[in-house]
């Protein structure tokens, strides 16, 4: 049995004393989240921890050792986080006035309701973050680059992160998100993400996994105010075991998400993606295709619901998940929902699962391709769209060679 | 070059090519017509290697038996299937594929791969013979093109592999006379000495265009009738009926 126990903080408030540790007994109360519960029906993720740590240490000692290898590819600004803690911040000239970051306090954890004893857990232990904002009529010249990297002794021991992005009233960014973990694995990841759209804020949001070994779950709320507008392009493979919760709130008219992820999974690899996009006001649009392709024995899951308040009339929502299964060992689940309350909307979702055509693997075999070449060809054509939709050349480009990279890593 | 015997096919315990010989030497162009179902699509499919098939029989193709080659080394080969029904890929560019596509040939033929500026060069130079507007090669590989483009596109690729047989299949279907006119000069200023055709079609039509030297008539998966273009000419007026019955 895991056994946990809150450490004892030196140099706290009162308040958040007894914020850690109210929190602290509701999770005890309610342990890891089991497959009982709906949204953790296809993530076993209790028995995951369990099985991997017989403790864990939230109270992990800072990596003086940082990485700062930078991207070549295009001109951007940059902000290292070594596990999960801001180390270095380069912001272009021309962007410099536009951005504030800090390291995140007690004071800007603002109160969430309905947290998952995940989201509990995480109040209870959170070893920092940051909290970063985009000012009011910034419009950042420069893609902004975070490296998420994580560092090679990680060993039994659980981070509880909280990033908060503050894109203030018609600001607009392109933000790169890169996680690269250096570790062996046998860590729990906790990460809780808030994007908060202010009115006519306009931003792209690129996540990249290149390598992720640790036990992980991330949630993201992402609120989204009159007029604004979030795409999130989520691009995924070498990751051992995610679940990735994405709830926007489309709060105010005429707002807008759109959520683009492709996951390449082998081996014994895990990821999940839930989605709950709810439209709360008229006039919001939303946009969602999740593709993913599975190989070995690996698990991808899709949990997808929008969600239209009784006042959200002309609701224009879509969603669209797709698999790609290479072997009868994968496993891949679907669970789409629509809970509607509106009564003048346009809400549409589709699910489809199967091998790659064996049609078009022929055709390009017939010309001279062997299977791998063709294979690769075909997947790389199913994440392509993806690029389609991003309009910064540079970071498109970016993206395609990951892309192609990824597809060719396919046997 | 290409030496079938006595080859026999089979889908799902149906026997479909029931003995069919056929010898086709460099130079030449053959036209095989035949009726609905008479096995012609199952002729391109088996010679280009797709599975599915259960093939007995002999084919040589360059002193080689074809039927042991995996379908991609048939290709190296140099053998050609333009489709009747290109498969629509998206996501793939069309010069993506036909640069990997090229590249993937002369590299098995220990050529060095062409650079994307040379690429370029070459497949503007070829779309232009076929009257193939530039921004085509951009879309994705058949997605959304008409059956016109299609074929053009087929014939695009044929003349960039530059296989020494060539197997058209129903090639000229679905094409409107100017694509038609398009397609076969594609086939003619290709054709030379050292090269084959054999051409799968219903009708004469397109045998205006490229004259065959040889037309036989295929029908319940056997060769019935070889003849030169008169009997082509002679199927367009009375039919396959006189043939088959026979």
């Amino acid at each position: 049995m895991l056994n946990i126990s809150l450490p004892n903080y030196k140099k706290i408030s009162v308040a958040e004393k007894k914020f850690r540790q109210q929190n602290f007994d509701i999770f005890k109360k309610n342990g890891f989240p089991i497959r009982k519960d709906e949204n953790w029906k296809f993530t076993n993720i209790k028995e995951k921890i369990e099985n991997s740590f017989s403790n864990l240490n939230f109270l992990h000692k800072k990596n003086k050792n940082i990485r700062e290898k930078l991207l070549k590819e295009f001109k951007h600004s940059s902000i290292f986080l070594q596990d999960g803690d801001l180390t270095k911040i380069n912001i272009q000239i021309a962007d410099k006035k536009k951005i504030k970051i800090k390291n995140l306090k007690f004071s800007d954890i603002k109160k969430q309701r309905s947290l998952n004893t995940l989201g509990i857990l995480n109040n209870a232990f959170f070893s920092g973050g940051f909290v970063i904002s985009i000012k009011q009529n910034a419009d950042l010249k420069y893609p902004l680059i975070f490296y998420n990297n994580f560092s090679k002794k990680l060993n039994n021991c659980g981070l509880n992160k909280k990033y908060i992005f503050n894109f203030l009233k018609n600001s607009s960014a392109n933000i790169v998100f890169v996680n690269n973990d250096f570790s062996e694995g046998n860590y729990f990841l906790n990460q809780n993400s808030n994007y908060n759209l202010d009115t006519n804020a306009k931003i792209n949001f690129f996540n990249i996994y290149l390598r992720n070994n640790s036990i992980n779950y991330s949630s993201v709320t992402a609120n989204i105010n009159q007029d604004a507008s979030l795409k999130f392009i989520n691009i995924l493979s070498n990751t051992l075991f995610l679940k990735k919760d994405f709830f926007t709130n489309l709060n105010e008219k005429n707002s807008n998400c759109e959520i683009y992820s492709n996951a390449i999974l082998k081996k014994n690899e895990h990821f999940e993606l839930q989605t709950v996009m709810s439209h709360l006001a008229p006039y919001c649009t939303s946009y969602q295709k999740v593709k993913k392709v599975l190989e070995d024995d690996a698990k991808g899951v899709y949990q997808g619901k929008i969600y239209v308040k009784k006042n959200a009339q002309k609701t224009d929502a879509y969603q669209l998940s797709k698999a790609i299964l290479l072997n009868n060992e994968t496993e891949f689940d679907a669970k789409p929902e629509l809970e509607i309350y509106a009564d003048d909307v346009k809400c549409s979702h589709g699910s489809s699962s199967g091998n790659l055509d064996e049609n078009a693997i022929f055709y390009l075999m017939s010309r001279g391709l062997d299977r791998k070449q063709a294979t690769n060809l075909l997947i790389e054509g199913f994440f392509r769209d993806i690029a389609e939709t991003i309009n910064h050349t540079e970071i498109k480009k970016y993206l395609i060679k990951i892309i192609e990279k990824k597809a060719n890593e396919i046997r | 070059m290409l030496e079938i015997k006595n080859l026999k096919a089979s889908i799902n315990k149906k026997e479909i090519l029931k003995g069919l010989n056929l010898n086709i030497k460099a130079g030449e162009v053959h036209a095989i017509m035949g009726p609905n179902g008479s096995g012609k699509s199952t002729l391109a499919n088996v010679l280009s290697g797709k599975k599915d098939y259960d093939v007995k029989g002999s084919v040589i193709f360059e002193k080689e038996d074809l039927l042991e080659l995996p379908i991609e080394e048939r290709s190296r080969k140099g053998l050609f299937l333009a489709f009747q029904y290109p498969v629509e890929i998206p996501g793939v560019s069309t010069s993506n594929f036909l640069r990997t596509t090229l590249n993937s040939i002369r590299k098995s033929k220990s050529q060095k791969e062409l650079s994307a500026l040379d690429f370029l060069k070459l497949v503007k130079e070829k779309s232009a013979e076929l009257n193939i507007d530039e921004k085509f090669l951009s879309r994705p590989l058949n997605v959304g093109f008409s059956g016109g483009e299609k074929k053009k596109n087929e014939i695009l690729q044929m003349k960039l592999i530059q296989p020494k047989l060539a197997v058209l299949d129903e090639t000229d279907s679905g094409l409107d006379i100017d694509a038609l006119k398009i397609v076969a000069n594609g086939v003619n200023t290709y054709k030379n000495k050292s090269n084959a055709f054999l051409i799968i079609t219903h009708y004469q039509r397109l045998l205006n265009y490229i004259k065959p030297d040889f037309v036989h008539v295929l029908s319940n998966g056997q060769i019935i009738k070889s003849g030169c273009m008169e009997l082509a000419e002679d199927l367009e007026k009375t039919g396959y009926q006189k043939y088959t019955n026979a």
